[in-house]
């Protein structure tokens, strides 16, 4: 589907056969909140997790070229880094899927502890579709040691 | 027949887009069909009723476009149902034409985006429409059909019921139907091929209701049962911010347009060369993915 752009406008030249906008309006209303609630009722809210073997493999998908050399899954099990030589991967969950990104210098903008609850690194990327990222590693000396690989790239 | 007073198909449609997301979300429940998730199915709706919201905006330069081209028509079809006919296969021909456009370059590319970023392939996903279409000056590809001397109001109706009928495509629950039916129309089998990732897939089955395009213009890709589709970008988004969905290509074309140092001919390339094009080719155009997909196919026959 596309969209009919400036059709539209044009609209309002003929006679109306429509559905009232109050109408259309609470239509749209009751039922984006029942179909958003049953999918909530149905338990479709709960995030995936990533198992290494699970993460190695989304990775491949999208960067099937690249050679996996080291894998530190987060303590979340919501995100992974992954040592492929030249760059360093990524593997985020994003609800019950995932996203995967290839950072080199190039693509990321900074690399930050967050120190809160569950301490981890937060990753900041250019991509404008995916601007941050975070990984949970609680231990502080692997936490620098993938600080380190990460400002390495 | 006279002018007649045609409805918004699209609006009267909105009951049957609810009970049928209802239905297959229970045929999900129940089989494990069908698959949801509750952040990925608001951000498409939301993205739905603001494409709904952005229809009602002014059309500016496209709809003087249509007007001047209505004004001086060539033919006077009048409004029988032959011409309703013609019109409406004309008008899906026009749709595949603006579609695949919106897949090969980026100024088109950066709205239709938005139809594709999600990972889940579900009814929901049918309503996760553009927002800018008024931007992209898109509506001109109507231009010659009224320039022909069809009505604008005529078009607007066929192509919505063209929308409509795309709806019901948008799903994993119907797998295929029977081959004649296979062989002239979209389906669910031939549009989950064309929002796939897999290299195979990318830029393939344009059609909006008839599949007789992609067929005849060499763009056509049957489903195999063989390797199933990974649904989404080629490089997902990293939210569910409707905001976000709605402008983080155009955002990234700005700054691609405005970065220094680029020839004119570059900074064109950013906006209207096919997406993932870059000037130093440090990004990935789906001819690149399907070229590197074939080598290692081949590398892994020898």
């Amino acid at each position: 589907m596309g969209a009919i752009g400036g059709i539209f406008a044009l609209r309002s030249q003929k006679d109306h056969t429509d559905l009232q906008l109050e109408l259309l309006a609470a239509l749209v209303v009751g039922g984006v909140t029942l179909v958003v609630a049953l999918t909530a009722a149905f338990g479709w809210t709960a995030g995936a997790t990533l198992d290494p073997s699970g993460a190695r493999a989304r990775y491949l998908e999208d960067f099937p070229d690249d050679r996996i050399l080291d894998l530190r899954l987060g303590d979340a099990r919501r995100a992974a880094l992954l040592d492929v030589g030249d760059a360093v991967g990524v593997v985020a969950v994003l609800g019950d899927r995932a996203l995967t990104r290839r950072l080199t210098a190039r693509e990321l903008r900074s690399v930050t502890e967050d120190t809160g609850e569950g301490a981890g690194l937060v990753l900041r990327l250019r991509d404008l579709g995916a601007p941050r990222l975070r990984v949970a590693v609680a231990d502080p000396a692997e936490r620098q040691a993938w600080r380190d690989r990460l400002e390495r790239v | 027949m006279s002018a007649p007073a045609l409805p918004d198909v699209v609006q009267l449609a909105v009951p049957g887009f609810i009970g049928f997301m209802v239905l297959e979300i229970l045929i999900g429940r129940f089989t494990g069909r069908a698959r949801y998730e509750t952040r990925d199915t608001v951000a498409s709706l939301m993205m739905g009723v603001g494409n709904l919201a952005a229809g009602f905006l002014p059309a500016l330069g496209t709809g003087a476009l249509l007007i001047y081209a209505s004004e001086h028509a060539l033919l006077d079809v009048g409004w029988s149902w032959p011409v309703f006919v013609v019109a409406f296969v004309l008008n899906d021909l026009r749709y595949y034409c603006y579609h695949r456009i919106a897949h090969r370059m980026r100024w088109w590319w950066a709205g239709h985006v938005n139809h594709h970023s999600s990972q889940h392939y579900n009814l929901s996903t049918a309503l996760r429409q553009e927002w800018s279409g008024h931007l992209t000056f898109a509506a001109a590809l109507w231009a010659p059909l009224v320039w022909l001397g069809l009505p604008v109001s005529m078009l607007v109706f066929v192509n919505g019921l063209n929308l409509v009928y795309q709806f019901w495509i948008h799903t994993e629950v119907i797998d295929r139907l029977p081959a004649p039916i296979e062989a002239v129309f979209n389906t669910p089998s031939h549009h989950r091929v064309h929002h796939a990732t897999n290299p195979r897939y990318l830029d393939a089955n344009y059609a909006g209701t008839l599949i007789i395009w992609d067929r005849m213009l060499g763009t056509f890709v049957p489903e195999d049962a063989d390797e199933p589709c990974r649904y989404g970008l080629t490089s997902n988004l990293g939210t569910f911010n409707p905001l976000r969905i709605a402008f983080h290509e155009w955002a990234a074309m700005l700054r691609d347009v405005t970065r220094p140092g680029l020839t004119p001919r570059q900074r064109l390339g950013y906006v209207f060369g096919p997406p993932g094009w870059s000037h130093d080719g440090s990004r990935k155009t789906t001819a690149d993915l399907k070229a590197a997909s074939a080598r290692r196919a081949a590398a892994h026959l020898e």
